[in-house]
């Protein structure tokens, strides 16, 4: 049992980033570890930021993850990714779906008076993310979350990928069993996307 | 979560009456309770506002029934009057007042440091630090305070509130009591000054039991041993214990846990500072604990040395973090730390602050008041719009920026009143949504009518508590724990209040809009104008599996890459893409609610409704 594991989700509102944060907490309460989670968010609208924070092991007393510390960051998009910078440092693996959602500002700087809200490139988000993880990994999950017709599925399926991965400290099992218990709509389709990313994730090279 | 772990305490308590108003972070205690409300046979509801959620577990722990009132910090300005009395009063069931500040800020107006109420009130105060806690310290709050006769402050902050942990559960206690009476009038009636000075004397006594009778409780106690001391309290005692953890420091320092910070436990403080060199004191916000601890310190001569906010660099503002915690603690120890490199990226990462969603009522309603504004003559710099606490509030983001002020539950109105008091020749215009209004319009807008101040106010009324998660309001006819109700009518309210303009408008219908807001900022001297902008959140009818109309498509044969879609309505649905070069806009089909509105403001027909010919 590992003393503490710090994992770090970023997304946009409504993708789903507290979901997996609830799924991936109740997986670790199953195995016996103690868990916290937080986030940084209050309102129910959708499409703001939203950073959650899972920590879990032996017995875990901290309510935020330090700087720098985080073990594993899961990002849904990629702009929230970086924008978690803080919480990746030189051990921190990156899985970061390969999807932008331009904010509302990011729209509107094509007007002058709003030109510095453009959205960056991929190329730009990617390296920025390189230079201070040890591993940044990202996915083009969409086409494959179009395939199996559930593209709301993007959490479960990123998890998937991070299950597959040397760094998880979790039986899959219990994933599945957490995802039954906690996502109640599709469930099935689901478990099918959360095998699909672990599918993928056992060809990729996390080191 | 730890919202949900004060439920639990209170059902473990036996609490008989809940009521709060909705606040983040303090919103899912009562709707955990709700949810079993029926089910255990307690009232728990939403009040019209914190006042009056104050006043109802106050009135049912006058009656011996275990209660509790919940409210985020600005909430706790609202109900201060009554739980100041309250200490004079006192209870005879059990009574907790929540209240959930938030260090960041992350979702409120102020950082307001609410521990500060515990010494104005003279009220004992429990802070804890985790979900954990947070149910233990709720279910020892009611043996406390029916101990004291008082009421017991909970305070929390959002890290404690919105943390998810394990929590272990104890007995739920069945408490069988009928509510009971008895006429006392020294004691309830603050209208004799005599009795007033009576039970100050009397509050003071019960003051002074507190400790022994906390410490029958086992609140307060230290972990690890050495003549170098840490006194925390609160989430900040997570990130202390961490810290410590981390340098191998955890049995070697003396970590004084408060969890009664109110009144300061001195016997207990006084019997594990003596033999300390020196303590740091780590606290969020305000240094509350460190002003008293140097007066003890000081006052018993100790001669021990302080370090407080200044010595250990911990900020007065903002939330904590384990890092700000760890550099405090590594310099008070003395011991080598180096920061993790914190490289900022080299791109700038856009704001993504969360906007009015896709098919919002409140950006039709700003919408229409802004064009209203150009057509009745007037510049938009030169008409104030008042906003208040609400979803609308984000109507100050581009592309609307549309609101001059957003201050305090009703305020909107209050503010314009002020404006044209002081003689401003413009009109003012006040938005404020439903809930709001019920909460703290009403008294500015009958106000605006007895001293015929001309105003224009706008009531957005969206038929629910959007903000903080979708709440009942007084229109509704059930609440969430199953109670009929009787609803009220915002309308009637209005007229009641002898407001004589006052006009009912669905802000879907633009053009009907901004002729009512036109008409009503060229009215003068007839006092208030009122226009109700009805229409339900979209969120919520999102949620129902339904949405507005048609879906909205791009016929790109007739777009003309103006942006005007993006630029004038600023709908998260809309974005943008480039193709041959040129940057057009996009509709996300499944962010659509079909509401129309970039179909409305094109001025190329280039957006349609879902099949509809080309």
């Amino acid at each position: 049992m590992i003393s503490e594991f710090d994992l770090v989700i970023a997304s946009v509102g409504g993708q789903g980033g507290l979901t997996l944060s609830r799924v991936i907490a109740e997986a670790a309460l199953s195995y016996g570890y103690s868990v916290r989670t937080g986030e940084t968010l209050g309102m129910s609208q959708r499409f703001g930021s939203v950073l959650s924070f899972v920590m879990f092991g032996k017995d875990v007393k901290g309510s935020l993850i330090p700087f720098a510390k985080a073990d594993v960051l899961i990002g849904l998009e990629l702009l929230e990714a970086l924008r978690a910078w803080r919480f990746i440092g030189s051990k921190t693996l990156v899985l970061v779906a390969r999807i932008s959602i331009p904010p509302v500002f990011s729209s509107l700087s094509h007007i002058p008076k709003w030109s510095s809200y453009k959205y960056p490139t991929i190329n730009d988000i990617l390296t920025n993310l390189r230079e201070r993880a040890e591993k940044v990994i990202d996915i083009d999950a969409l086409p494959i979350l179009k395939k199996l017709n559930n593209v709301r599925g993007l959490n479960v399926f990123m998890l998937g990928v991070f299950a597959a991965s040397p760094r998880n400290p979790i039986p899959k099992s219990l994933y599945e069993d957490a995802i039954r218990r906690v996502i109640k709509r599709n469930t099935e389709l689901n478990i099918e996307t959360f095998k699909t990313g672990y599918e993928l994730g056992q060809k990729l090279k996390f080191t | 979560m730890g919202n949900e772990a004060i439920a639990r305490g209170a059902i473990e308590a036996g609490v008989g009456v809940a009521a709060g108003y909705p606040g983040t972070p303090s919103s899912e205690v009562i709707m955990a309770l709700s949810r079993v409300a029926k089910e255990l046979g307690i009232y728990v509801e939403w009040a019209v506002n914190e006042k009056v959620a104050l006043e109802i577990a106050l009135g049912a722990a006058f009656a011996g029934i275990r209660s509790l009132a919940t409210m985020k910090a600005p909430g706790a300005n609202v109900a201060s009057d009554s739980f100041i009395s309250a200490a004079y009063s006192g209870v005879n069931g059990g009574m907790v007042i929540l209240i959930a500040d938030d260090p960041g800020p992350h979702t409120t107006q102020t950082e307001q440091d609410s521990r500060w109420y515990a010494d104005l009130a003279k009220l004992p105060m429990l802070e804890p630090s985790d979900p954990q806690e947070a149910k233990d310290l709720v279910v020892k709050g009611y043996t406390l305070s029916e101990s004291l006769n008082l009421p017991i402050i909970l305070r929390t902050t959002t890290r404690v509130n919105h943390t998810v942990g394990d929590v272990v559960y104890g007995e739920i206690e069945r408490i069988e009591r009928r509510p009971k009476f008895v006429k006392d009038v020294e004691r309830y009636v603050r209208a004799s000054m005599v009795g007033n000075l009576m039970r100050h004397k009397w509050l003071n006594t019960q003051l002074a039991k507190v400790e022994e009778e906390a410490s029958k409780l086992g609140l307060n106690r230290i972990e690890g041993d050495g003549n170098i001391g840490i006194i925390t309290s609160g989430v900040s005692y997570s990130y202390v214990v961490e810290s410590l953890k981390r340098i191998n420091m955890d049995h070697k320092v003396k970590v004084i846990k408060l969890e009664m910070t109110y009144p300061l436990p001195r016997s207990f403080l006084l019997k594990n500072l003596e033999d300390l060199e020196k303590v740091l004191i780590v606290e969020e916000l305000d240094p509350y604990l460190e002003l008293k601890i140097r007066a003890l310190i000081q006052e018993e001569k100790l001669g021990i040395e302080i370090w407080g906010k200044k010595e250990s660099n911990i900020p007065i503002e903002g939330e904590l973090n384990p890092l700000i915690v760890m550099k405090a603690i590594t310099k008070f120890l003395g011991i080598e730390f180096t920061e993790p490199e914190m490289r900022e990226p080299k791109i700038t990462i856009t704001p993504r602050p969360p906007p009015m969603c896709a098919g919002c009522p409140h950006r039709f309603s700003y919408y229409a008041l802004l064009k209203a504004i150009k057509k009745a003559g007037f510049k938009l710099e030169e008409i104030p719009v008042m906003g208040d606490i609400g979803c609308y509030a984000l109507s100050y983001e581009p592309p609307l920026e549309a609101i001059w002020t957003e201050h305090a539950m009703g305020a909107s109105i209050g503010l314009a009143l002020g404006l044209k008091a002081s003689g401003f020749d413009k009109p003012v215009v006040a938005t404020i949504g439903d809930s709001t209004f019920f909460h703290a319009g009403i008294p500015p807008l009958l106000e605006a009518v007895h001293k015929n101040l001309d105003v224009v106010v706008v009531i957005l009324d969206n038929e629910v508590v959007a903000m903080t998660g979708h709440q009942s309001t007084p229109e509704w006819s059930t609440t969430e724990s199953g109670r009929r109700t009787t609803p009220i009518d915002i309308s009637s309210l209005v007229k009641g209040l002898g407001v004589k303009y006052l006009k009912i408008i669905n802000p879907y219908n633009i053009d009907e809009a901004i002729k009512t807001f036109t008409d009503a900022l060229k009215m003068k001297d007839i006092g208030p104008r009122v226009i109700i902008s009805k229409a339900p959140c979209a969120l919520m009818v999102v949620r129902q599996g339904r949405i507005l109309g048609p879906r909205r498509i791009i016929d790109y044969s007739k777009c003309r890459n103006c942006l005007l879609c993006i630029v004038e309505t600023g709908c998260p649905a809309l974005t943008t893409e480039e193709e041959a070069n040129k940057i057009r806009p996009v509709i996300v089909r499944e962010l659509c609610v079909g509401c129309g509105h970039c179909e409305y403001v094109c001025p190329f027909n280039a957006i349609i409704k879902e099949g509809e010919k080309k």
